[in-house]
């Protein structure tokens, strides 16, 4: 029975993003987590976005809507053309506000917007991408005891947002796509 | 590089046409970082491939986000 999160894994992605997500969730098991993928992308490609993820027996996808709770075993996909936030109940609230870094969903009105306490474990996740979203919410997630991973540059279509957050000191882990996917499996696996 | 018109320019008239909902774009370039004048299209920009390029790979791309329509 699913389980309201106590465990959020928060994965940006941009430019190059749907084809590195494909890789990582690839045979991906179901896990104790709630992930959450803020891809910036138009709002006609978001449900081929989520069918192309969505693997039998791995975890279920969904695009996010108001008021619904964090499950593990959900991977949410932050609709087009809304900010996605996560409020201390752990539930989700879509916002209409400005664009932030020329973008809306942003990955940073997303990260900072947690609030320190919400879950037990917390790890924010930049992919490739043009410009520079994510790297305050890496900084935020760090600041409230979180836990920061980017995608190895080296293995970036475009290397620039990863390579901001390295940049800026907010970056504990530089993973591959596969080993971000080995990461996941080892850290949330279900008992 | 493209007469008249650079990569860019091509996408925010792509955009500006109100296209963005039928078409993806990928970029085949030169450049192997995109310069700050295409903040704000990255949403439009669904894959970016660098020259030297493998043709197979490319196609291999392409296939996967035709999938997407």
């Amino acid at each position: 029975m699913a389980q309201r999160a106590e465990n959020l894994v928060v994965i940006g992605a941009s430019t190059g993003g749907p084809l590195i997500l494909d890789e990582i969730f690839k045979d991906l098991p179901s896990l104790n987590v709630a992930i959450i993928i803020v891809q910036h992308i138009p709002a006609r490609f978001i449900e081929s976005l989520r069918a192309s993820i969505y693997h039998p027996g791995g975890m279920a996808v969904e695009v996010a809507e108001e008021g619904r709770p964090l499950m593990h075993g959900v991977t949410s996909i932050a609709p087009a053309g809304l900010h996605l936030i996560i409020d201390k109940a752990a539930v989700f609230h879509l916002d209409e506000g400005e664009k932030v870094n020329y973008v809306r969903p942003s990955i940073d009105v997303t990260m900072c917007a947690i609030a320190k306490g919400t879950f037990h474990s917390l790890t924010g996740i930049v992919l490739t991408g043009m410009g520079q979203d994510g790297t305050k919410g890496l900084a935020h997630i760090r600041a409230i005891g979180g836990g920061t991973i980017v995608q190895d540059p080296r293995t970036c279509p475009i290397r620039r947002m990863p390579q901001s957050a390295i940049d800026a000191d907010v970056v504990d882990t530089i993973l591959a796509p596969s080993r971000i996917r080995g990461w996941l499996t080892g850290r949330y696996a279900l008992a | 590089m493209m007469p008249n018109m650079d990569g860019w320019d091509t996408i925010r008239e792509i955009v500006a046409r109100g296209y963005t909902e039928r078409v993806m774009v990928v970029m085949l370039t030169a450049k192997d970082t995109p310069d700050e004048k295409m903040d704000g299209l990255q949403e439009f920009v669904f894959d970016y491939i660098t020259k030297p390029f493998y043709p197979d790979e490319l196609i291999e791309r392409v296939m996967k986000y035709l999938t997407y329509i």
